[in-house]
């Protein structure tokens, strides 16, 4: 039998140290974005992959036949790793399904629901955490197993030749998929890069005769090749499949009598859902359909809804009018944070005495689109290309941090504080920013998560009744959280409000009095909200306290809870 | 002189007969792998055969049992150099092998006592000490990673970076913990835990502390905090101190693990996995437990109060003369205690004066 030179040894290690890293990350990042929960994802991943290493390495004996071990180990990984994102996002898919066919069957807050929901998170957990840890236990098998093919014959205690050459695999792998395999492949391509890669090491070594040939190992190379290659015919119909179960079972099961079968034999018919990936999220637009008419247009940031061509309008309207109105300021220059759709600047540029709208937006990509496309402009009536409009792209958070300018006006139109990225966004540290870039007799209005007490409000969607809300102890402390928050960095007069199931809070530094007058009669500028939605925000109620362990800091997030990470 | 020598032993059972023949390829191959200095055979009857070598390098010993095809032997080795094990392979190649049961025991560690004084350590508190050891060291690293997030943003790119930088340093420790290890185990992993308890604890304000350090030395035009030589040196800063703590890291596993291999080379194994399991346990602690309830800078002060118990623990068991280690140690102890008790003021100054202020 040949043995491999020493060079050989080298490369074939730094090629799986490469591959073994990168499915590590590739399963920790993919979890993280699909689920919208990175920190707990990404912990466990870890966690489990090094416990995977630890096992691998205990059960690696000396074997007879190294050569056909490591054959072995690279085919299992080889296949595991063609697997793992295609499983992530099937297994993802099946647990939104059932999840809210589970929902639909009982109340969000009954223990029931709360049961089946903890065995789903679990049976997702274990199939995806089992691809994790086999992938390790597997990996952790490679390195004695090298250092043994190095070693055989020396005297001389070598192996730290090897285990440096792992090392420097593993921070190349680490490079390569933080810079280009995540940002610019994404995880389905890179997946089968890797597998492949791990398969030429396989290949090698039966082409160059290391090993008996034996006819079964044609079967087993047979199958990843044709997993391969079947998957990446297949990339857009697996990203659509899971892309339309996501944004479309929970918004048109009805539709279907909540039989998820026709739901499913009728998904190839369905409009495909338009995927975008920038820097930092995913953006996604689609049409929503009922008997093959759109009823809405939605774009979503990392399958978050952001907005809807159905109800817009009512929402900028109570976002930007009521607070003007309220405040009794029309200044002449407004910031403007987020809102890179261009349809809260839509409103404002109604008003003439605003000579000047900043704004500060994160993602390139949302500007260049709503700049620049027809179907697009036409919705936000051309408004980010107004000269008025003076748009900077960066982060809201370090661009208030380095600023000294100061605003009469700063609207904040942010995604909801879903997972700590954003939630940085709602912190102490960056209300104080606001308050330092504020005026003394400014306002700030924020499209936030606060809820108020109301005995029982059915929400009517197209007709059915789809949410009952009844105040619970959780809402109050999330009401604590937001506006302790507020509180104690320099915020002392706030108004919440909710207009048509969207909720803001209106809030100055000084306790000067609102107009609450114009709550009875409204202006000219609002297009949807009627008078009696106006007047019904007077009874509204949001019942918080004060103090300062809600304080949510991004040293400390309290907005999230433990669940969304 | 060295008197660190291998005793290998091994019990086969073959499938073929085990005739004469066998038994000469099997003396062969000592006599060309070892340097046989007499040979002595004894038959038995009916059957049954001894046969014992003696080596330059002490002794190799058979026992045959033809009626069950099944053979014992040892050889034993006043050296490390030899690979055994690769010599028994060589015998067993031209054998039809049923079944091997093979141990290779090393003999003749030296007792530690030039260095120190030590109290025979039970196994059992090796393994907490491993196991507490390295839920610390991943404790730093997502602790680290987390505080990258906050004060850099983007956090999946920053866990990335974090977890594949931690990884290589911690393999770079290994690598070269023949250059940086100290005879005695017990000192030398003090002085790891001790380096490790400052740099990892205070990680987060130290990250906090640079990064308003560069928002004062910055100034718009020329410096820009945003421009490529600021963001280079904060990236260059954050990640040489994930590499320390990696590589301070990385140095941990080979001392607990040669402390384990003085009991035997089970325990050695164990070690192996006790760390792991301790890597898991504190990959969870982090999202699940501390995360949630501690703020940030807390969780730096509560995972050095560990690290500095372990300290405190190992350096009862080292030489008296060390004392200004041992003064050491207790200091940080007792400082971390303090910070954590007055972790409120500490982070208001902190928050208010570096990060807010600037």
């Amino acid at each position: 039998m040949k043995k491999l030179a020493l060079y050989e040894i080298q490369i074939i290690t730094l090629l799986l140290s490469f591959c073994s890293i990168v499915y590590e990350l590739l399963l920790s990042s993919t979890l993280a974005v699909i689920t919208g929960k990175p920190i707990w994802w990404q912990s466990v991943t870890i966690g489990i992959y090094i416990g995977g290493l630890g096992i691998g390495a205990f059960r690696a004996e000396k074997k007879l036949d190294q050569y056909r071990e490591l054959f072995g180990t690279e085919m299992i990984l080889s296949f595991l790793g063609m697997i793992s994102v295609v499983l992530v996002y099937f297994a993802r898919t099946g647990f939104i399904m059932s999840d809210y066919l589970t929902y639909l069957g009982s109340d969000f807050h009954s223990s029931v629901y709360v049961q089946n929901l903890f065995y789903l998170k679990g049976i997702f957990f274990l199939v995806v955490q089992s691809v994790t840890f086999l992938i390790g236990m597997y990996s952790g098998q490679e390195i004695p197993l090298l250092i043994d093919i190095y070693q055989k014959g020396k005297k001389e205690d070598k192996s730290h030749i090897i285990l440096g050459v792992n090392y420097i695999g593993t921070l190349v792998g680490t490079v390569f998929f933080a810079f280009y395999f995540f940002p610019k492949l994404d995880v389905l391509i890179t997946s089968l890069i890797v597998s492949g890669l791990n398969l030429s090491v396989c290949l090698y070594l039966l082409i160059r005769r290391y090993l008996v040939f034996k006819k079964h190992y044609i079967a087993f190379i047979g199958v990843i090749v044709a997993g391969i290659i079947t998957i990446s015919f297949n990339l857009h119909n697996i990203e659509q499949f899971y892309l339309k179960v996501t944004h479309l079972f929970r918004r048109t099961i009805h539709d279907y009598k909540l039989s998820y079968r026709d739901f499913l034999s009728d998904l190839p018919r369905m409009k495909d859902i338009e995927r975008h990936k920038s820097l930092y999220q995913y953006i996604d637009f689609f049409d929503v359909q009922v008997k093959g008419v759109t009823v809405e247009q939605i774009m979503t940031l990392d399958t978050k809804f952001q907005y809807s061509t159905w109800n817009e309008a009512l929402y900028h309207d109570a976002f930007a009018h009521i607070p003007l109105g309220m405040t009794d300021i029309i200044p002449d220059r407004v910031l403007v944070l987020g809102g890179g759709d261009g349809l809260l600047i839509r409103e404002l540029l109604k008003y003439d005495q605003i000579k000047t709208i900043k704004q500060v937006e994160l993602d390139e990509k949302i500007i260049k689109m709503h700049k620049t496309e027809k179907r697009f402009t036409d919705l936000n009536e051309n408004a980010l290309n107004n000269e008025r409009v003076q748009t900077t792209i960066g982060d809201a958070f370090y661009y208030l941090r380095n600023s000294s300018e100061k605003f009469k006006a700063i609207f904040i139109d942010f995604p909801y504080p879903n997972n700590y990225n954003i939630a940085k966004l709602f912190s102490f540290e960056f209300y104080r920013f606001v308050e330092r870039s504020l005026t003394d007799d400014g306002f700030v209005v924020i499209d936030a998560p606060v809820t108020p007490d109301e005995k029982y409000n059915p929400q009517k969607h197209r007709g059915r009744a789809v949410m009952s809300f009844s105040f619970t102890d959780s809402d109050k402390a999330y009401n604590s959280i937001l506006l302790s928050t507020l509180h104690y960095a320099g915020f002392k007069k706030f108004y919440p409000y909710k207009v048509g199931g969207e909720t803001f809070v209106l809030f100055r530094k000084q306790t000067l009095a609102y107009n609450y007058d114009f709550l009875d009669s409204g202006n000219d500028k609002f297009r949807k909200v009627t008078v009696q939605q106006l007047q019904a925000i007077k009874e509204q109620e949001f019942p918080y306290r004060i103090d300062r362990k809600y304080i949510n800091s991004i040293f400390r997030p309290r907005l999230i809870d433990s669940r969304r990470f | 002189m060295d008197v660190s020598s291998q005793h290998f032993f091994a019990d086969v059972w073959l499938n073929s007969t085990l005739d004469d023949a066998t038994v000469k390829k099997i003396t062969s191959v000592i006599d060309k792998r070892l340097t046989v200095i007499e040979k002595y055979e004894c038959q038995f009857e009916p059957q049954g055969v001894t046969i014992v070598y003696i080596l330059a390098e002490s002794h190799f010993a058979m026992h045959v049992y033809p009626e069950h095809d099944y053979f014992t032997l040892d050889i034993y080795v006043c050296n490390r150099a030899v690979d055994l094990d690769d010599v028994f392979d060589e015998i067993a190649r031209s054998l039809d092998i049923a079944h091997i049961e093979r141990k290779n025991i090393p003999r003749g560690n030296e007792p530690k006592r030039k260095t120190g004084y030590h109290e025979k350590e039970s196994l059992s508190t090796l393994y907490l000490i491993t196991f507490v050891v390295a839920a610390c060291s991943i404790l730093y690293e997502l602790l680290m990673a987390q505080a990258l997030s906050a004060i850099m943003g983007n956090s999946v790119l920053r866990y990335n970076l974090t977890i594949g930088t931690y990884i290589a340093s911690m393999g770079v420790g290994a690598l070269l913990f023949n250059r940086f290890k100290l005879e005695d185990k017990y000192l030398g992993l003090t002085y790891v835990e001790l380096f490790l308890c400052l740099i990892g604890g205070f990680s987060p304000l130290l990250i906090l502390s640079f990064d308003a350090f560069l928002h004062k030395v910055a100034f718009p035009g020329v410096f820009s905090y945003h421009g490529s030589v600021i963001q280079s040196v904060s990236f260059l800063f954050n990640h040489f101190l994930i590499l320390a703590v990696g590589f301070l890291s990385g140095l941990e596993l080979p001392y607990l693990m040669s402390m384990g291999k003085e009991k035997s080379n089970m325990a050695e194994k164990r070690v192996l996995v006790v760390d792991y399991f301790g890597t898991l346990f504190g990959a969870l602690l982090f999202p699940l437990v501390l995360f949630p309830i501690l703020r940030l800078f807390d969780i730096g002060y509560f995972v050095a109060i560990l690290n500095c118990a372990v300290a405190v623990f190992l350096m009862l068991k080292i030489d008296k003369k060390y004392l200004l280690l041992k003064c050491t140690v207790a200091i940080v102890f007792g400082m971390y205690i303090l910070m954590k008790i007055y972790s409120d003021e500490i982070s208001s100054y902190f928050i208010e004066n570096l990060y807010l202020g600037v």
